[in-house]
C-alpha cells in the first residue's frame, strides 16, 4: 500500500515517513504542490491509497491537491498548522490533524484508514 | 500487502470469543475530530486481550454485540478471528483492529445489519482514550 506524503517542511516530512514506513507502508515524499499534482496525474504509476497532506505548499495549493486526490478516491489525512483552514476540512477530509499532533492518535487513525483502504483496495473508483 | 498472509508491520492475528457483554463504546480523539470507537475484549485461551476498533469497524463490532445480546447468545458464542495492528510508543502498546472475521450463525447477520442501520446518528459520545494517549508527546 502506497502513501503519498505531501509536506514542504523536510523535517516534518521525514518524521511522517518514519512513522508511516514503520507501519510497513510504502511512502513517496513530495515537498511542493506541483510535483504532487504531477504524481497524481501520472496514471502509469501505482495509485496511492492514502495521502498525508499539508495545506500550505509552494506551487499548487493543498486545496487543489486535496480536490484532485479526492476525485481519484484516495483517502486524505490533512495535517496542518493552520487551525482555521483545518476546520474547513472537518467534513471533507478522512482525517484532520493540526500540528503539533499526538503520535498515538495519528497512528490509530492511520490504522483505521489503512483498514478502510484495504477493504476497498480492489475498487479503483473516484469520488464525486 | 506483498503476499497473502504477510504483513511487514506488526500485526497480531488470533482467534477467540468477543466479550459482547462488556464493551466500551464512545468516541476517541483523533486530531481535531473524534472518531467512533469501541474497546472490547477477546478471550483467547486463558487470556483476555483488549482491542480497539475505530470508525466503520467500530460500528460493525457494536452492532454484532447488540445482536448477540438481543439473541441472548451464551458468552462464548461470538467467535471471531481478529487481525489487529500494534501501535506503540516507548511505553504503551495498543491493538487496533484492522479486520474481523465473524464465525457466527447465519441468522445473526440480518440482526446485526438491522442494529447497524439503527445506529444512524445515535452513537454514544462519551470519551474513550488509549492507554498512553494523554501522556504521549506531540510532534
Amino acid at each position: 500500500m502506497l502513501v503519498m506524503i505531501v509536506e514542504d517542511d523536510a523535517d516534518m516530512s521525514e518524521l511522517m515517513r518514519y512513522i508511516v514506513s514503520g507501519m510497513g507502508l510504502q511512502t513517496e515524499q513530495f515537498y511542493d504542490g506541483t510535483s504532487a499534482i504531477r504524481r497524481l496525474t501520472n496514471l502509469r504509476k501505482e495509485k496511492p491509497s492514502l495521502m498525508i497532506l499539508d495545506l500550505h505548499l509552494p506551487g499548487v495549493s493543498g486545496w487543489d491537491i486535496f480536490d484532485a486526490a479526492w476525485k481519484l478516491g484516495i483517502l486524505v489525512a490533512v495535517v496542518t498548522a493552520d487551525v482555521v483552514a483545518a476546520r474547513k476540512f472537518v467534513d471533507r477530509a478522512d482525517a484532520v490533524f493540526t500540528k503539533p499532533w499526538n503520535t498515538m492518535e495519528f497512528m490509530a487513525k492511520l490504522t483505521s484508514l489503512i483498514a478502510r483502504a484495504e477493504v476497498s483496495g480492489e475498487e479503483q473508483e473516484g469520488r464525486e | 500487502m506483498t503476499s497473502p498472509g504477510y504483513s511487514p508491520y506488526a500485526v497480531a492475528r488470533f482467534d477467540g470469543f468477543l466479550v459482547f457483554s462488556d464493551i466500551q463504546v464512545g468516541m476517541v480523539k483523533t486530531g481535531i475530530t473524534r472518531s467512533p470507537a469501541v474497546k472490547f475484549g477477546v478471550v483467547a485461551g486463558h487470556q483476555r486481550h483488549p482491542v480497539y476498533a475505530l470508525d466503520h469497524l467500530a460500528l460493525i463490532v457494536y452492532s454484532y454485540c447488540l445482536a448477540a445480546r438481543e439473541m441472548k447468545l451464551d458468552k462464548a458464542q461470538l467467535q471471531v478471528s481478529i487481525t489487529a495492528s500494534w501501535i506503540s510508543t516507548e511505553q504503551y502498546s495498543n491493538l487496533i483492529a484492522v479486520n474481523i472475521e465473524w464465525h457466527t450463525a447465519m441468522s445473526m447477520r440480518p440482526v446485526s445489519q438491522r442494529m447497524l442501520a439503527g445506529l444512524d446518528g445515535r452513537w454514544p459520545v462519551n470519551e474513550i482514550t488509549f492507554p498512553g494517549q494523554r501522556q504521549n508527546s506531540r510532534v
